[in-house]
């Protein structure tokens, strides 16, 4: 069924089509899984040193500011995240 | 009919419903357009929203639909029906509806900054209608869990030459899990050594038969040889219905199924649940592309493993039991769920595929090429099935599947161990990963109201336990069909989601309505057939002999059919009434077309 | 024990410290013990992150800001300017955004928070204590004294100190464990390296300034922390509670130095009889502490003759205050140092002084 997923597309070819899609099927899981779990932890490391923005003083601020610049592309996406409502069949994705 | 016929079918009808109509939808209906962004571009936070490349996403949503449903459920309707009936609704079942539902879930979250569907029905349909899709999706997952376990271990009891697979899967699984993360092994070397291990057990299982046979007749032994429950099934005497006995053997290895599962579900899910998924697609898809190429070349290579030994036809209403009924419509179509149409595709499609689509342009090939592809898996099942008849129906299965796979040399009756422990490999995954989100599901529905159900293990051991207690009234067949009741209804209300949406934004609603509205009212039908039918043919028989347990259990489930049936009458009415307001009124679509950088 | 003797007999520790409340004198006293070590030919280090510039002051020079600055052979002095320091600090940190992303400005939210940060109380202390741990670790000195910011703020630092630790501990962790989850994301890719975590680098970074600082401030071998006193009831009762946390904290607490001590003598002029017989009783009792203990007791002269009323009033209460110092910190006490008849400044002054409380064995009675 790789005809249906793939367009026909330039080069690389039906090998790497395939490859991807037996990565998709394989790996691809495992792969989402510790990368979300990774994001999640990150998200949850901002929330531990830059915490004090929500008035919890847990890393003096001195240092906190040292790990900005580090977090600073997850910055939003941490914020518009823990905003987001979220309900019950989000656990299945 | 021959086997090779049915695959010629079934490549022409994937052919055709992509290129004439799902296309066709795609472009005019939906007007999918690459230069839109898509949420997971916009939102990308690496956590839940992650651009994915269209090739990795097909097989990332094709496996995760991919399940035992296609399996189960043909297997149980060519039993019923015939092979004929069963091969025409899915035929025109993905044609029509099947890939609609699947690709239209993803669309319209696509189209909707990725919310789910519940916050979706929320927003467009009514506040309420989100609470009845965790209903529906609660007694959806306790309804396949108790199935999946009764069929894993009626067939684990009967085959002790499937044990040792199963066994060695888990241990490798495990070790796998500690590869990866602990060990930092290569992706390769440590998928060749498990997946080979455990390949080498499921092909010698009968090393270990006999001690599994002796296992069995230990356990019956101690307990005397006296049944745990003893119920009524009418499935038995030839659908005359007759006593039937869960021995204690029986009951250990749903026991020991359930083990497995509460491992699964409590465990970190690297440890155990991802790397025995990940084994177990290596082992199932082996014996898959084996089985589908076998099945279309054993025409011509190995004709006796290709005859259709069923009967194509057995009538529009089969007697199941001393007073129950089974129309072909319309138990058919909740008997055959997922390879046709399922409503638990929608909902995983929502948020966990449509999070990661990169490019508008993706969401018919991902969501509608994997539904097509998994109608070739429902029909693969369905072949086998037909051919192989010898046994029960499981069996039946593996001999058939066995048989396409003998077409490539290998001895028979290693390729039947594959086939089974194909089977068996399908069915547990899932119903491990099902525990897993079950116990999530209540723990995050109910935590609030029963702080109890917070801790991980208390849920575990609630969902297990209402498994059991269904595994041990013994009428699975009405098990898997409440179970296909729930599914469809979910996919009834997300195609009416859908239609409800389609006409909110001013498009032409009718490739989704229409389905709609037949998934409905069938569903509806089937629900109140089935609690018919339980009442009267497990209900009322087991009541009279006084036994306790299955009548528990099949009262229960008449409880959920009736439940399932109020819940999906609100959630109409509601749908309606919404449907209307918007076609008079389409309002325009909230997140403005913002163009991709 | 004497104050000279504390530094004889412990030449291990050479991280000198003077606490106490605010205005008590802790700058005169480390000026004065610098000047002394200095003097025994030690190589001193004396800093102050005080916003007062107060080490200006009483060298008569400006020095602020303008890092170690040579006083006198081999005597050093510092004075941190915090408020700099932080600015430069913001700015290190928008301008490693900019580089890092190729911002043409930092994201508003960002600069928001950096701005946010800074205004809080405890930044200012984080930040005086990066300092200090930067002068610690830095520099080749025989002997480091710190004129110590008041007390509420270092016992505030102290018990952050070990939270902090525990938390950083905890932060990376999860960033080891995060690590692991990258690294089998790469190998499920079949990529070949993953990135070296900067953050991961920055917090065992942050957890050695952090453990080096308040180790500083708790290393029973190399640290010496004083408390300096006036004989005056608030600050008796604020000091012994301090010293109690401080325990607690396990700072390695040397001794008590009782400033501002008025002169008994004053008590022979025209004083009436009850003050004559306090102040007699307070000789007693000081001999006696010296005696029993070893006590130097440091004290000047403010001349003979008719002594107000108002002074005569202070006298007597100092004498309370003093024996309740006594009673509550007993022979830990190890000067009483007198009020002079100026304010310290300038080396000569400082000399003076410290030839009182170093040199003169009779504890200045000169």
């Amino acid at each position: 069924m790789a005809d249906e997923a793939a367009p026909k597309k330039k080069k690389g070819g039906f090998l790497s089509v395939f490859k991807d899609i037996v990565y998709g099927m394989s790996s691809h899981e495992m792969t989402r899984h510790a990368v979300r779990t990774r994001a999640s932890m990150e998200h949850l490391f901002i929330l531990i040193t830059m915490g004090d923005l929500l008035g919890i003083p847990i890393l003096p601020p001195y240092y906190s500011l040292r790990l900005l610049p580090y977090v600073t592309p997850q910055i939003a996406s941490w914020k518009r995240r823990m905003l987001r409502e979220r309900d019950v069949t989000d656990v299945l994705g | 009919m021959n086997t090779l016929l049915a695959v010629i079918i079934g490549a022409v009808t994937v052919y055709l419903a992509y290129t004439l109509y799902a296309r066709r939808i795609d472009r005019h209906v939906i007007q999918s357009d690459p230069k839109r962004a898509t949420p997971a571009t916009l939102y990308m936070d690496g956590v839940d929203f992650m651009p994915t490349n269209r090739n990795i996403l097909f097989g990332y949503h094709f496996k995760s639909i991919a399940a035992a449903g296609p399996i189960v459920g043909a297997i149980v309707a060519a039993s019923l029906w015939g092979w004929l009936p069963a091969i025409i609704w899915l035929v025109l079942g993905v044609s029509f509806i099947g890939w609609a539902s699947d690709y239209s879930a993803i669309v319209i979250s696509v189209r909707n900054e990725g919310n789910s569907l519940s916050a979706i029905a929320h927003r467009l349909v009514s506040p309420r209608a989100r609470t009845i899709l965790f209903i529906f999706i609660f007694f959806y997952l306790l309804l396949v869990a108790g199935a999946f376990v009764g069929i894993m271990a009626t067939v684990l009891e009967s085959q002790p030459r499937t044990q040792l697979g199963v066994i060695v899967l888990t241990v490798m699984g495990l070790l796998l899990g500690q590869m990866l993360y602990r060990w930092r092994m290569g992706l390769v070397g440590a998928t060749v050594l498990t997946v080979g291990v455990t390949m080498l057990a499921i092909l010698g299982g009968a090393w270990t038969e006999e001690i599994f046979k002796s296992l069995n007749t230990g356990l019956n032994n101690l307990a005397g040889g006296a049944p745990i429950v003893t119920y009524f099934d009418p499935t038995l005497a030839n659908f005359k219905g007759a006593d039937a006995k869960i021995m204690p053997s029986l009951l250990f290895w749903a026991l020991a199924i359930c083990a497995f599962c509460y491992a699964g579900s409590v465990l970190p899910i690297w440890r155990m649940a991802q790397p025995v998924v990940y084994v177990g697609f290596w082992l199932t898809a082996t014996a898959m592309v084996l089985g589908l190429v076998g099945a279309a070349a054993a025409s011509f290579v190995k004709p006796e493993v290709a005859q259709f030994v069923i009967p194509a036809f057995k009538g529009f209403n089969p007697q199941l039991g001393p007073a129950g009924i089974m129309p072909l419509w319309p138990m058919l179509f909740v008997t055959i769920a997922c390879g046709a149409i399922s409503g638990w595709h929608a909902l995983f499609g929502a948020v966990g595929t449509a999070r990661q689509i990169e490019n508008e342009a993706d969401m018919l090939p991902v969501g509608g090429g994997s539904m097509l592809t998994e109608f070739l898996l429902g029909l693969l099942a369905l072949l086998a099935v037909s051919v192989g008849a010898k046994g029960a129906p499981v069996g039946a299965f593996a001999t058939g599947l066995g048989g396409f796979i003998s077409v490539w040399g290998v001895p028979i009756q290693y390729a039947t161990s594959l086939a089974f422990a194909a089977f068996i490999v399908i069915v547990l995954v899932v119903t491990q990963l099902l525990f897993r989100v079950q116990r999530v599901t209540l723990s995050e529905w109910l935590g609030d109201v029963i702080p109890p159900v917070r801790n991980q293990h208390v849920a575990s051991l609630v969902s297990i336990a209402l498994a059991i207690l269904l595994v041990l009234t013994g009428t699975w067949v009405y098990l898997w069909q409440l179970f296909g009741g729930a599914n469809q209804l979910m996919a009834a209300l997300s195609l009416l989601l859908v239609t409800v949406w389609l006409s909110s934004v001013g498009k032409n609603w009718l490739y989704a309505g229409l389905p709609a509205v037949f998934m409905y009212v069938t569903t509806l039908a089937s629900l109140l057939v089935t609690a018919y039918n339980i009442y009267v043919n497990v209900y009322q028989p087991n009541m009279a002999a006084g036994r306790v347990i299955p009548v528990i259990g099949s009262g229960l489930m008449v409880l959920v059919a009736l439940l399932l049936v109020a819940a999906a009458v609100i959630i109409g009415i509601d749908g309606w009434r919404a449907f209307q307001r918007y076609r008079h009124r389409p309002v325009q679509q909230p997140r403005p077309a913002a163009v991709r950088v | 024990m004497s104050f000279k003797t504390v530094f004889e007999s412990q030449p291990d520790r050479r991280y000198i410290m003077f606490g106490g409340k605010g205005g008590l004198g802790k700058t005169t006293l480390s000026a004065t013990s610098a000047f002394w070590l200095a003097s025994q030919g030690k190589r001193v280090l004396l800093f102050s992150v005080d916003p007062q510039a107060s080490l200006s002051d009483i060298f008569q020079r400006d020095i602020f800001g303008k890092g170690p600055v040579s006083i006198m052979r081999n005597l050093w002095a510092q004075e941190v300017d915090a408020d700099r320091r932080i600015r430069d600090y913001q700015e290190e940190i928008r301008k490693k955004i900019l580089d890092m992303y190729g911002f043409e400005k930092v994201p508003e939210e960002i600069d928001n928070y950096i701005a946010a940060a800074s205004a809080e109380p405890a930044m200012e202390e984080s930040a005086i204590f990066d300092a200090v741990v930067d002068i610690i670790v830095q520099g080749d000195y025989d002997y480091y004294i710190y004129d110590l910011v008041p007390l509420g703020h270092a016992l505030y630092y102290l018990s952050m100190a070990k939270v902090y630790d525990e938390w950083i501990n905890k932060i990376t962790r999860l960033r080891e464990e995060m690590r692991e989850y990258d690294q089998v994301a790469a190998t499920m890719k079949r990529e070949e390296t993953v990135q070296e975590d900067q953050i991961l680098k920055e917090l065992i970074y942050i957890k050695e300034r952090i453990n080096a600082s308040s180790r500083i401030l708790t290393d029973q071998k190399r640290t010496a922390f004083f408390f300096v006193v006036v004989p005056e009831e608030m600050i008796i009762l604020d000091t012994r509670k301090a010293a109690e946390l401080f325990a607690k904290f396990d700072v390695p607490l040397s001794g008590y130095v009782v400033n501002r001590v008025l002169p008994p003598e004053l008590g022979h002029g025209h004083v009436p009889p009850y003050l004559r017989n306090r102040i007699t009783m307070q000789e007693r009792y000081l001999a006696e502490i010296r005696q029993t203990f070893g006590d130097r007791v440091l004290a000047s002269e403010l001349g003979h003759g008719n002594v107000p009323p108002y002074l005569r009033n202070r006298i007597t209460m100092q004498e309370r205050y003093l024996a309740e110092i006594r009673q509550t910190f007993g022979d830990r006490v190890l000067a009483y140092v007198p009020e002079m008849e100026r304010d310290i400044t300038g080396l000569e002054m400082i000399e003076r002084l410290a030839r009182r409380l170093f040199v003169d064995g009779e504890g200045g009675r000169s």
